[in-house]
């Protein structure tokens, strides 16, 4: 009996081949900065990505057998967030942050960095991400993750978001749209609001 | 690798700016330490459907006992309903109502002496013979009908039509006599009135 005794991976999922956990683990890094963009925060980022690993393990073999397991999983992904979002729109997107614009100001943040400034920089740019992609409907920020981050064509994102290619090119036009004056302005130091 | 179709100068610039800041976050978000870790040993990562289901089962299990809830209270109220309900005024046991029906439209609304209908003492007599007279009744009076005489005196009223029987009858007021049936238009069954009771 005790050749057919699980490995200690295998702990919770007798069920599902390792192979799930090391495909998924392997792109968990990915997919928790696109859920941090998406969902707003670290706390419901890892929310979500625990969400999207349950709702993609119940159907291991669609994960493992799609020709791009990142795509699938990244709309598994956004689907999460959304549902989240939607469960609880009391939940404010973060705006500002009191220093954070301070430190914009004095230089370090956007792309130029002058030394370790305690994390500031670096929240910074993850704030500004999540504040951009807040400004989207949930299609829009996931068709802009795909394309203007992940480096998919407009076909290729329209393929995984399971929409029409015009339909994903005018969900890219209209978010840019929507983000041109803020880049614009902010990128000359007039973000401020 | 191509990032789309081509825009004009200020999309390709909002485009440029954007990947700047999306990449430039996707750089610097670290993921935390002992993530997978947490996620592959938190309780409910036991491979069961998850995500939007999970959010909605507690919903789609009160909608089900609400459902069951309505289904055996309709169950219960088709099994205890009530019948169908006899709506007939409450009366005398063992009597019919009748509505008094008086031909002339002149005389229906109209509480005179003129226009006053007579219940007769014997159904047998001449209706209009003098001390053949129990009471008087108006249209649309209800009386209760205890039995029927159906060889009286023939009469006719003034639509034409005429009839042998008299309704044996009580009013509200206590008074008895005998009906003409000309004098009502019934449509209900009433037994004939024994002989003794003539």
């Amino acid at each position: 009996m005790a050749d057919v005794t699980p490995p200690a991976s295998m702990s919770a999922a007798s069920s599902v081949s390792p192979t799930f956990d090391e495909v998924f683990c392997g792109l968990l890094p990915r997919l928790y900065r696109r859920a941090v963009m998406l969902a707003g925060s670290r706390q419901s980022a890892e929310d979500v990505v625990h969400e999207a690993y349950l709702k993609l393990a119940a159907r291991p073999q669609r994960f493992l057998a799609h020709p791009e397991p990142y795509a699938y999983a990244f709309t598994a992904v956004l689907s999460v967030a959304r549902d989240a979002y939607r469960k609880d729109r009391r939940q404010v997107l973060v705006d500002e942050v009191a220093g954070v614009e301070g430190a914009e100001d004095a230089g370090v943040g956007g792309g130029g960095y002058g030394g370790w400034d305690g994390g500031v920089a670096r929240r910074h740019a993850e704030l500004e991400a999540v504040r951009l992609l807040g400004r989207l409907s949930h299609r829009q920020a996931g068709i802009v993750i795909l394309v203007d981050l992940d480096g998919y064509t407009i076909d290729q994102a329209a393929k995984i978001m399971k929409v029409h290619r015009g339909t994903a090119a005018r969900h890219r036009a209209r978010a840019l749209d929507r983000l041109r004056a803020y880049l614009v302005e902010s990128e000359h130091g007039q973000a401020g609001r | 690798m191509d990032a789309g179709p081509r825009y004009g100068g200020a999309d390709e610039e909002a485009a440029a700016l954007l990947r700047a800041r999306l990449r430039l976050a996707d750089e610097q978000i670290g993921t935390p330490a002992g993530l997978w870790d947490r996620i592959r040993e938190q309780p409910g990562a036991g491979r069961q459907p998850a995500g939007a289901w999970a959010l909605r089962r507690p919903f789609a299990v009160a909608l089900a006992v609400a459902a069951a809830v309505a289904a055996v209270a309709l169950g219960v109220w088709w099994l205890v309903r009530p019948g169908p309900v006899d709506i007939r005024p409450a009366g005398p046991p063992g009597t019919v109502p009748v509505t008094v029906y008086n031909s002339e439209e002149a005389c229906r609304t109209s509480r005179t002496m003129e226009c006053a209908l007579r219940l007769a003492k014997d159904p047998h007599t001449a209706y209009a013979a003098r001390g053949n007279l129990a009471g008087r009744v108006w249209h649309g009076e209800v009386l209760w009908v205890r039995c029927v005489a159906s060889d009286g005196q023939l009469l006719r009223d003034e639509e034409g039509v005429t009839s042998t029987r008299w309704y044996r009858v009580t009013g509200g007021d206590g008074v008895s006599g005998w009906l003409p049936g000309v004098r009502t238009r019934n449509t209900r069954e009433v037994p004939e009135c024994p002989a003794g009771a003539r």
